[in-house]
């Protein structure tokens, strides 16, 4: 699968637009590092692109963002973000596939590192329930172009489905029954990623949340 | 944002360099980690047990202040309220150890955790022995079913010196270990906030209280409580926090603790004064005495205003490793 640096380009990019949405909704449920560890990472990613179409594989690709999201931000996030990269990197390995196989091996590899190294389950508020929606939607698609708007409404569909409820895991856990209501950060990460993926004309999901009067 | 610094992206990197010029004789940082640091060990010292901690920065004197001699050997320095990268926890490992295997002695984060257990295994991999403790000491994060998800925050103190000495005192890994195990399960906090905290790479404060609330159960990241409240005087602000923890610890007339009363960043040790004031009094009518007591600014949350209070029930094993000595120039401790 040749890199489709483009794309890549155009996620990281929006995640750095992102920074003050992450930022508000880590503060009101966690502890409001996340907008500065998306964006850290974002940024080196970015500046280690290789200028023109020289880059390697896509496992070498994935495995040397893994490498600086580990580096560069190794909070919780950026942490599971980038074991969850390794792990796709290595079950992608050297083989040849099209796009949608390639997307499916990774994103497969990626949930259950995640899923195993943050030890958390479906259904507690956490990015997994954007990402693995996303990967059962992606399953039922023929193409990669076919999957990714069906990824990103599913992964807006199992965030917001979270949002009533009271996170079980991580900072988010502590602070309760005040975090109902607020969707959940990480999750919104991965609905931006989605949107940024799929291409400049997605119209941006409203998460129909907005953070009390802090200034 | 009334924050004295230059580059808010590079706050870490300033202040660690500030401080490795202050105390040269303390400090040293890790040729090509500059966010593992380790204690200078006296010339000629034998080897033991290292113990090698970290977490964010923003908590200081935690977690890098609590290197030192009878303390701990090596810390690695997260950015602010971000856990460090598991290749500077695996430097601070290598860096420290000298062949009795390093201890792992940490806040109870999932970010922590996901990087010392990588460091670990790392570790593992070069042939050094690692044991992993936890600190969760603080009640407000989770009822008491739940006690392993707990954070851990200022109770860290007293288990750090416990493990320290035992360390410095030749206990074996699994030896040193098991004190540091008994000391955090016989330690409780809570806390309360008065003001929030700002993350310096954010700019914004990371909640915010009305003018006479307070945020009680509060962590060390500004992170919200359990629940909000109106300001009471001292004396119920320490009742609403030692009651809490002695829910949970089963004093009676015979016990003894070591009481830790810490300000979160900006509360003055005037004020802790009067909260400890408060607690003792409690503690006397009670029939438990208090070995000791520390008041001061030991695990902190940036400027935040508010303080925390811990209390470690005492064996006479931990009373004599509480007594042993230790330095660092970050601490007043015994």
């Amino acid at each position: 699968m040749p890199c489709a640096n483009g794309a890549l380009e155009r996620l990281l990019r929006s995640l750095v637009d992102h920074e003050e949405e992450f930022r508000e909704l880590d503060a009101a449920a966690g502890d409001g590092d996340l907008g500065i560890t998306v964006r850290s990472a974002a940024v080196a990613i970015l500046a280690s692109l290789p200028k023109s179409g020289t880059a390697g594989s896509t496992s070498e690709l994935l495995a040397g963002i893994a490498h600086i999201c580990a580096s560069t931000s190794p909070s919780t996030f950026g942490s599971l973000v980038s074991r969850g990269l390794s792990a796709a990197a290595r079950a992608l390995g050297d083989e040849e596939r099209d796009e949608l196989s390639s997307l499916l091996v990774a994103l497969e590899a990626a949930i259950a590192m995640v899923q195993r190294r943050g030890q958390a389950e479906p259904g507690e508020k956490t990015f997994l329930d954007a990402l693995i929606p996303a990967l059962e939607a992606a399953r039922e698609a023929t193409s990669l172009t076919e999957a990714l708007p069906l990824m990103r409404l599913a992964a807006i569909i199992g965030t917001e489905e979270m949002v009533s409820t009271v996170p079980r895991h991580g900072r988010a856990a502590w602070v309760g029954e005040r975090a109902r209501g607020i969707p959940d950060a990480g999750s919104v990460v991965v609905i931006r990623a989605l949107e940024a993926l799929e291409g400049p004309g997605v119209k941006a999901w409203d998460p129909a949340w907005r953070p009390s009067s802090v200034e | 944002m009334r924050k004295i610094m230059n580059d808010p992206k590079s706050f870490v990197g300033d202040f660690l360099d500030g401080l490795l010029k202050a105390y040269p004789r303390d400090f040293r940082s890790v040729p090509g980690f500059p966010r593992a640091l380790t204690r200078v060990e006296p010339a000629g010292a034998d080897p033991k047990v290292a113990i090698v901690t970290g977490g964010g920065s923003g908590h200081l004197p935690l977690f890098l202040g609590y290197v030192g001699q009878g303390l701990c050997s090596a810390v690695a320095v997260g950015n602010t309220f971000s856990s460090p990268s598991a290749d500077a926890i695996l430097a601070a490992t290598k860096a420290s150890e000298s062949g009795k295997g390093v201890l792992f002695l940490y806040g109870n984060y999932s970010g922590d955790g996901i990087n010392f257990d990588d460091a670990a295994e790392l570790a593992g991999d070069d042939g050094i022995e690692t044991a992993t403790l936890r600190a969760a000491d603080d009640v407000a994060s989770a009822p008491p079913t739940a006690k392993r998800s707990r954070r851990g925050v200022a109770g860290l103190t007293l288990a750090y010196k416990c493990a320290g000495a035992a360390a410095a005192a030749k206990y074996s890994l699994s030896e040193t270990a098991e004190v540091a195990a008994r000391a955090l399960s016989n330690t409780r906090t809570m806390g309360v906030g008065l003001s929030p905290t700002i993350i310096p790479e954010a700019g914004r404060p990371t909640f915010e209280l009305a003018e006479g609330e307070m945020e009680l159960g509060i962590g060390i990241h500004g992170e919200p409580g359990i629940r909000r409240d109106e300001i009471g005087d001292a004396n119920q602000i320490a009742d609403v926090l030692l009651d809490a923890i002695l829910a949970e610890l089963e004093l009676n007339a015979s016990s003894r603790v070591t009481v830790l009363v810490n300000s979160l960043g900006a509360t003055p040790e005037e004020e802790l004064y009067i909260v400890y004031g408060r607690i003792a009094d409690r503690l006397a009518a009670a029939g438990v005495v208090v070995h000791r007591a520390l008041v001061g600014r030991y695990a902190t949350s940036l400027e935040m205003a508010g303080c925390s209070v811990s209390v470690m029930a005492l064996d006479d094993e931990l009373t004599s490793l509480l007594e042993a000595p230790s330095y660092s120039p970050l601490l007043r401790l015994y």
